[in-house]
């Protein structure tokens, strides 16, 4: 593609071993989460035993599931060093802007830009949103934070270890729906989605 | 898209030579000088070998447009040497010959190590290049005692 360097395979790591079988085994994972929001669920140990994308192993095993050269990728500062895995495993274009990709990784929550620089879809197609997977110091169902929602049975809780800033600027994009923001927090290997739908109390 | 017919560097030159070699050998040749490798070099998968489609197009018109003649089943291979050096080697291969793809990419990472390039070039690229022109000779000769040359006797005047 115009103005691409040519890549230095030298810092790109392995993919998965068995891509198919491996890709719909964490497809079912996600899922799950996507499913069943708050659910943390975990990557198994036999996928992506090595990791040197840059992304930590739940990342990189959701990127090289969902991501293909049609979903333009955003990687905040801590994750640029994936920009060779991305485009060698997934064909991914790698864009500036925020409002350009389907799929941005962050893994420094402090910096991540106003998350309405994202894009929230649009009215016909709000599913055409970027879904961000953000990675954070913690994920456990212990914590003080409320989900409900579809997919949730009355009540659950998670903590994250995010402040409550971030968790505003989430609830206030409640009122665009059905425009808005999917989120997948990782940590380490494991993870938990957030869809729109959920909303978040007790921050 | 940069134009294709800019000059390459003569490093591409040299590796597009030994990759077509290896893209082209017979498997068992290329096993053949993988087993004379002892200890075999240690190396890991960056991509394992996959098979997939690629669209051949070629100028076949009079105009000279692309064209797209057809798909061609293609394996490809990926891997990076396990050494200090971390090399990665490439293959494109025709067909479906998984471990053919894996081995034409070990050798082209072994290739692009200056220490070790010298040894492969004249153990495997070498003879299995002078195999492939001598088969192509043969069958260049072979076919070259079928030619039939056409030709027109003048008609006499009467």
């Amino acid at each position: 593609m115009a103005g691409e360097s040519a890549l230095d395979l030298a810092d790109v790591g392995p993919g998965f071993v068995d891509a198919v079988a491996e890709a719909q085994r964490v497809f079912r994972l996600a899922l799950d989460a996507m499913a069943h929001p708050g659910r943390v669920v975990v990557l198994p140990p036999d996928i992506l035993p090595v990791n040197e994308s840059g992304l930590a192993d739940a990342a990189a095993a959701l990127a090289l599931t969902l991501l293909d050269f049609e979903t333009p990728v955003w990687l905040d500062g801590a994750v640029r060093r994936a920009t060779g895995f991305l485009r060698f495993h997934c064909g991914s274009p790698v864009v500036a802007e925020p409002k350009a990709s389907r799929f941005a990784f962050a893994a420094d929550p402090a910096a991540l830009p106003p998350i309405t620089t994202f894009d929230l879809g649009s009215d016909d197609y709000p599913d055409r949103s970027t879904t961000i997977i953000l990675e954070v110091p913690e994920l456990r169902t212990d914590g003080a934070l409320t989900l409900t929602g579809p997919g949730i049975r009355d009540r659950t809780s998670l903590y994250v270890g995010l402040d409550a800033a971030f968790w505003r600027e989430r609830a206030e994009l409640a009122a665009l729906f059905p425009l808005g923001l999917d989120i997948v927090l990782t940590c380490r290997r494991r993870l938990a989605a957030l869809p729109r739908t959920t909303a978040v109390e007790g921050f | 898209m940069p134009d294709a017919s800019a000059a390459h560097s003569p490093d591409i030159d040299r590796r597009r030579r030994w990759l077509r070699v290896l893209a082209q050998a017979p498997r068992p040749e290329l096993e053949a000088a993988w087993a004379r490798f002892t200890p075999a070099p240690a190396y890991g998968t960056l991509r394992q070998a996959e098979t997939g489609l690629v669209m051949v197009r070629g100028r076949i018109g009079g105009g000279g447009a692309p064209f797209n003649l057809g798909e061609m089943t293609m394996t490809r291979c990926a891997v990076r040497l396990a050494d200090g050096s971390r090399t990665a080697g490439l293959s494109f291969i025709a067909g479906r010959d998984v471990r053919h793809a894996e081995l034409a990419a070990v050798f082209d990472a072994l290739l692009l190590d200056p220490e070790r390039h010298a040894e492969i070039e004249s153990m495997v690229i070498a003879p299995i290049e002078a195999g492939l022109e001598a088969r192509r000779r043969a069958s260049a000769a072979e076919i070259a005692e079928t030619r039939v040359d056409f030709f027109t006797l003048v008609r006499e005047q009467t």
